[in-house]
């Protein structure tokens, strides 16, 4: 496999598997003109196609600096079998899911960096007219300097472009993460919104210590019952004056009209109380 | 807030005299209540009082009946379309055009546009609303349209519902909205779930950066401030001071009924009514000159009411009563909202404490409210503004 890719990818150097075998998506390590790029490949399916490249298209089109950057994408022949590719910006460190389960409860300074950046990454979205749609502890990388990367935009929607998920009565997302209007396939509701949900379902869990939709636990369809009738109960935080606990409730609302409405409401927001709270 | 008069049966004299004293307003005409003739001649002399007129279409209900509604061309051609015509057919597009005629002289640049009340908020009462909406904006182009939501009890005490109807709201292409309400009891509502989802509605409604005009109001409506509503709506007769459906109705000859003509003392600072019997212990207590409203409620229809002989002795009927509940209930509309949500609501707060206050001597002295009594309401909205404050407060913090 390894020569196979070598040949193919003849301007890659130093190439090891990162994530192999199964599965649509294979990630390789290399280097590129001496820089650490993310080599993946990805099966192709006629039904994901369009997916794929929206994926592709959604990346090169953010200006962020929570994204890593793509560098090259198009297509391939992995032992006669056609790939699409991408090389991307390598990032280091490991995932916040790997933090998580280390260590369940966060330092607050840390979870307010951490909201920080991803609303600074939400407001590249926006502007982008993008909605990520899948952000959860698996699909954000922390580098050693304690940057946020974030990663996986699979289930991107393009808001300016008409939507290439089925219609229906469910949509896409990971149960737990994902805003309720997802998993209803109310297309005409989903927006920045629906990543604020995540991105407070996140800071919950990393004060909490667990994801309260998964407790006690039990199966997917429960799961995502319990985003659509449950109010997260109010996060009692040392060091916190009930500010942020309040912030965070808020972009967690099961209600799409009681989030903040959009990345400059709720970093207006946040400012105030990352200025007070900030050690 | 701004306040409306909520045209009812027998208030034309009473809108023209009040459109006179308060240098002009705003009032929302009913067809189930005026002729079709009335209705150009009526919203002339509206005009002539530096007033504004509104015309609510009332196509609440396809099985409605009201004998003054059936006379009314765009009402019948409501009627005589099927839902599927309505819907999907020529019938919203007749529906709309007759009603472009309706008002055509009337000098109407605002328009509530019709809907049924939703007895579930659905997909088939949202498909309703849109095929309205398509319509409306031929007919009327380059003139403001307010989507009329009217909501069953059922529905109101669903805040999924309520919700829904935010959500869809928001795609609509309309200036604004006014909201109807069902109540689950009655005129004041006893279920603070029911107060808090108005809020709830009417301020994410508002949030949309559009007019929100809530109809059939009352004083228990004076809490809507904190949803930073544009203005509310009353009237005379209970009838439209809550939103009764059954009123489009004919009623049954078994159910008529005469109604007692008992006039209602409005005591704004106590948020209650009291008979004029009540009003007699109250003065046998001494206490009758702590009922006296504030010269700044601007009314003077009571004050022969306190001029030392007791009450229900002077000749003080229902028009009195309801001149001095509408002219008190405007004067409380317009001081409520401030300057910023915390301070309204503070301030609305403090009004029902002062209410609380008030009442609690009265009662303790033997002049009660009756049913009307507001001391059974007050914890309905305290607790109803404690819940809509959890869930809109932090919006409404940031957007006033």
């Amino acid at each position: 496999m390894i020569s196979e890719i070598r040949r193919q990818f003849h301007q890659l150097t130093n190439i090891d598997p990162m994530r192999m075998g199964g599965g649509q998506k294979e990630v390789f390590r290399a280097i590129l003109n001496g820089e650490a790029v993310a080599l993946k490949l990805i099966r192709v399916y006629a039904s994901d196609q369009e997916r794929t490249e929206r994926e592709i298209a959604a990346v090169t089109k953010l200006n962020s600096d929570y994204v890593p950057e793509i560098y090259d994408s198009g297509k391939c022949r992995i032992f006669g079998e056609e790939r699409n590719y991408i090389i991307e910006q390598f990032i280091e460190g490991g995932t916040y899911r790997q933090i998580l389960d280390s260590r369940p409860v966060q330092e607050l300074n840390d979870v307010l960096f951490l909201a920080d950046q991803l609303l600074k990454a939400c407001s590249d979205f926006e502007t982008a007219d993008l909605v990520h749609r899948d952000i959860k502890p698996g699909n954000l990388i922390i580098d050693p300097g304690g940057r946020v990367w974030i990663i996986d935009f699979g289930l991107v929607r393009h808001l300016d472009l008409p939507s290439v998920t089925p219609s229906g009565l469910f949509g896409v997302g990971t149960p737990g993460y994902a805003a309720p209007e997802q998993f209803r396939n109310l297309k005409f509701l989903i927006n920045i919104r629906a990543d604020f949900f995540s991105i407070g379902v996140v800071l919950y869990e990393a004060l909490r210590g667990y994801n309260p939709y998964f407790v006690p636990p039990t199966n997917q369809l429960e799961i995502i019952r319990r985003v659509e009738q449950q109010n997260l109960p109010r996060l009692s935080i040392p060091g916190d004056d009930g500010g942020f606990s309040e912030f965070i409730n808020a972009l967690a609302q099961r209600f799409p009209s009681r989030r903040p409405q959009s990345a400059a409401e709720a970093i207006d927001w946040f400012v105030q109380i990352y200025s007070r709270l900030r050690r | 807030m701004e306040f409306y008069l909520q045209f009812g049966w027998g208030m034309m004299g009473l809108t023209e005299e009040l459109l006179r004293n308060w240098g002009g307003g705003k009032v929302i005409l009913s067809p189930r209540d005026l002729e079709p003739q009335q209705v150009p001649r009526f919203s002339q002399k509206v005009l002539s009082l530096t007033g504004e007129v509104l015309l609510d279409p009332q196509c609440y209900a396809r099985g409605a009946d009201h004998h003054r509604l059936l006379r009314h061309e765009y009402f019948q051609i409501f009627k005589s379309n099927t839902s599927s015509s309505l819907l999907t057919g020529p019938g919203a597009e007749q529906l709309l055009s007759a009603l472009a005629r309706l008002v055509a002289p009337l000098g109407i640049r605002r328009h509530i546009l019709p809907s049924l009340l939703a007895n579930t908020v659905d997909d088939l009462w949202f498909a309703f609303q849109e095929r309205i909406l398509e319509e409306a904006l031929n007919h009327f182009r380059d003139d403001s349209l307010l989507a009329t939501i009217a909501l069953s009890s059922v529905s109101m005490l669903d805040e999924d519902q309520v919700e829904a109807v935010i959500d869809r709201a928001s795609t609509w292409p309309v200036n604004g909205f006014y909201v109807v309400a069902e109540s689950p009891s009655g005129y004041l509502v006893d279920n603070p779930m029911w107060v808090a989802n108005l809020l709830i509605l009417t301020s994410g409604l508002k949030l949309l950066d559009k007019e929100v005009v809530v109809g059939y109001c009352n004083h228990q409506s004076l809490c809507l401030a904190a949803a930073n509503v544009d203005a509310i709506s009353s009237g005379t007769w209970l009838n439209l001071r809550n939103f009764p459906p059954d009123k489009f109705y004919m009623p049954s000859i078994d159910d008529v009924s005469i109604p007692t003509p008992i006039a209602w003392y409005y005591c704004p600072h106590a948020l209650s009514e009291f008979t004029l019997p009540f009003m007699d212990i109250a003065k046998k207590q001494n206490v009758l000159d702590e009922m006296r409203c504030n010269p700044a409620a601007g009314s003077n229809y009571a004050d022969v009411l306190f001029t030392g002989a007791s009450p229900a002795s002077i000749r003080w009927g229902k028009d009195q009563a309801f001149r001095h509940y509408l002219t008190c209930l405007r004067s409380q509309t317009a001081s409520v909202r401030k300057g910023t949500y915390r301070e309204t609501l503070s301030s609305y707060r403090q009004m029902l404490s002062e209410a609380e206050r008030v009442l609690h001597r009265f009662n303790s002295l033997g002049v009660f409210g009756l049913d009307r009594d507001f001391r059974n309401y007050i914890d309905v909205n305290r607790s109803a503004l404690i819940y809509f404050d959890q869930a809109r407060g932090h919006q409404l913090r940031r957007n006033w």
